[in-house]
């Protein structure tokens, strides 16, 4: 489990997400080798840091992820391999913590925010960021989503709310050690 | 030592709250997991045990599988019950754990605790059964708890759907002073997996559980045992032959073999051996008499067989005898005198280490035998020393 850093502890909501390449070469990577002509899409989780409502994701790696095509409930992620994956990522970079998941979509799934849900147990407002792998047009290929709880009528229910997040892809920098591998 | 990945499905409904089960269902359960568990990992230390819950919230998956037992019961702790069980999804998605197993050498086991009613209709349950079976997925049921009607035929439907070559299984258990992980220990879903699970579940039997055959622990006493099963097969042996060979008195050498070891099986019982002894010529020409009345011998002597336990084949030698006793007077008188001397027989049977009067098989045993009026003395006699098995 996730050590909650103090900026963690009251969560502003997240205005901007910040992607680094190294990011989505590894999704896109390991999105081709393993689910390229298929319908499956690749899961994973994203490190980074968030400071002052800003996610700054620099790092990533896919966990085990399987659903059910006719069935959306029915979805098993391995959440075993996550934490032994990411308590070996901290011992490299201890300033790396989980600050969400990403999925290769293309778009919003339904059994979405149940895994949204999961995240929480990591990390206290997760952020959802669909890559899109095979992108038609020009543009930015990243999405990102958070969610909020809305009250109807009956109960409490959460909802997923598209964010007008800034995304923004960081050009190369070379602040991190770990972009000098992009 | 079947190498194995297993999928434990438990049922943490509100249905599990009910105590008909020592101390709480979800505790029986739960008991029954940590057995399971350690049986298995065990048996082979490469096997694989997984858990996830069925009810509450949704499926959750406890852990993967993994053969850290001690991950595996750190996280049976602190569970909470409610909600109702989702079988079909719990089952589905620990097919998909298992999917992801490490080492894909391992077979593919389920087992599912079955303890709430089930609200999925036979033919759902039928097509994710043959799901299992396509890819080649071994279910084992543990039917306990809730009692609803058609809730068994779901769940052999269920296992018949699953079934290749007899590598699923199905066990009811009622509710009752049996714990369920004893009850469990004698099934196949333990001993399925091999010898290895057999070890581990007499290990767990001293514990406090005397499944055997002849309620004599073999750990604990195992010449006693093996004296109390070899006795058991020579006399099945002989009573085989005591009906195939009727009236033959050529048969007698042959018989009189028999009795030898069955008499040095009955030394094993201690301070049974001292009075015996004596009577061991008489006891020979008694046995070997009785083979004259085959039919009507055979058919109470297997009778009696299958219900006495430790003392079986002291009961069939006095039995014989006595019944011998009924037909031959004259040579008999010794052997029947000595038998029907109540104080004799009494000495006998209280020195006899687990013999329980007030067993009930006793009892009509001894009742059965023929107008001995010593016979209902002895009963008395027997419940005494059967106090303190």
């Amino acid at each position: 489990m996730d050590v909650i850093k103090t900026q963690q502890i009251s969560p502003r909501p997240i205005e901007k997400v910040i992607v680094h390449p190294l990011v989505l070469l590894s999704i896109v990577d390991n999105y081709n080798r393993v689910a390229k002509d298929t319908r499956k899409r690749v899961i994973g989780v994203l490190l980074g840091t968030s400071f002052k409502g800003t996610v700054d994701v620099t790092n990533s790696y896919a966990v085990p992820f399987e659903e059910d095509e006719k069935d959306p409930s029915i979805w098993f992620l391995d959440h075993n391999y996550h934490e032994s994956m990411f308590s070996m990522f901290k011992r490299i970079n201890a300033k790396e913590h989980v600050v969400g998941w990403y999925s290769t979509g293309p778009k919003l799934r339904e059994n979405d925010l149940d895994i949204h849900r999961l995240f929480h147990n990591y990390v206290p407002n997760p952020v959802l960021v669909i890559i899109d792998v095979q992108p038609k047009e020009l543009g930015i290929p990243t999405k990102a989503y958070y969610d909020v709880e809305e009250v109807k009528e009956n109960a409490t229910q959460k909802s997923q709310k598209d964010i007008t997040l800034v995304v923004k892809i960081t050009p190369f920098s070379l602040a991190n050690s770990s972009e000098t591998l992009a | 030592m079947v190498l194995e990945a297993t999928m434990i499905c438990i049922d943490n409904s509100e249905w599990m709250r009910n105590g008909d089960y020592s101390p709480s269902r979800f505790q029986a359960q739960a008991d029954a997991v940590s057995l399971i568990c350690g049986a298995k990992t065990q048996s082979n230390p490469e096997n694989t045990v997984g858990i996830l819950t069925m009810a509450g919230k949704g499926v959750r998956v406890l852990t993967t599988p993994t053969s850290d037992l001690g991950k595996i019961l750190a996280c049976m702790h602190g569970l909470e019950m409610g909600g109702e069980m989702n079988l079909a999804a719990g089952i589905e998605i620990a097919q998909l754990a298992l999917k992801h197993r490490q080492n894909k050498l391992q077979h593919q086991r389920i087992i599912v605790f079955a303890g709430s009613p089930i609200k999925y209709e036979k033919k759902v349950l039928e097509m994710i059964g043959k799901k299992l079976k396509k890819n080649s997925v071994a279910l084992d049921i543990v039917d306990f708890g809730e009692d609803e009607d058609g809730k068994p035929d779901k769940l052999e439907a269920f296992l018949a759907s699953v079934n290749n070559n007899d590598s699923s299984h199905i066990v009811h258990v009622p509710p009752g002073q049996n714990a369920l992980s004893d009850v469990l220990i004698s099934t196949p879903v333990f001993t399925g997996d091999g010898e290895g699970g057999g070890g581990f579940a007499a290990h767990a039997a001293s514990v406090g559980v005397t499944n055997f055959d002849f309620g004599v622990d073999p750990n604990i006493d195992p010449e006693l045992a093996l004296a109390l099963r070899v006795s058991m097969e020579e006399e099945r042996a002989r009573q085989e032959a005591a009906a195939k060979k009727a009236a033959e008195e050529s048969s007698n050498p042959e018989k009189e073999e028999e009795v030898q070891p069955q008499s040095d099986s009955q030394h094993a019982t201690e301070q049974v051996t001292d009075p015996m002894d004596e009577d061991d010529a008489l006891l020979k020409h008694a046995l070997a008499l009785s083979m004259n009345i085959p039919g009507s011998d055979s058919s109470a002597g297997d009778a009696e067989m299958s219900e006495a336990t430790n003392d079986q084949e002291l009961a069939m030698a006095l039995q014989m005898s006595m019944q011998d006793s009924s037909k031959d007077q004259s040579s008999e008188s010794d052997v029947s005198k000595v038998l029907g001397d109540q104080s004799f027989m009494s000495s006998i049977l209280s020195s006899l280490p687990g013999v329980d009067p007030n067993d009930p098989n006793v009892k009509d045993l001894l009742a059965s035998l023929p107008g001995q009026s010593e016979s209902q003395e002895k009963k008395n006699e027997d419940e005494q020393p059967k106090d303190d098995k």
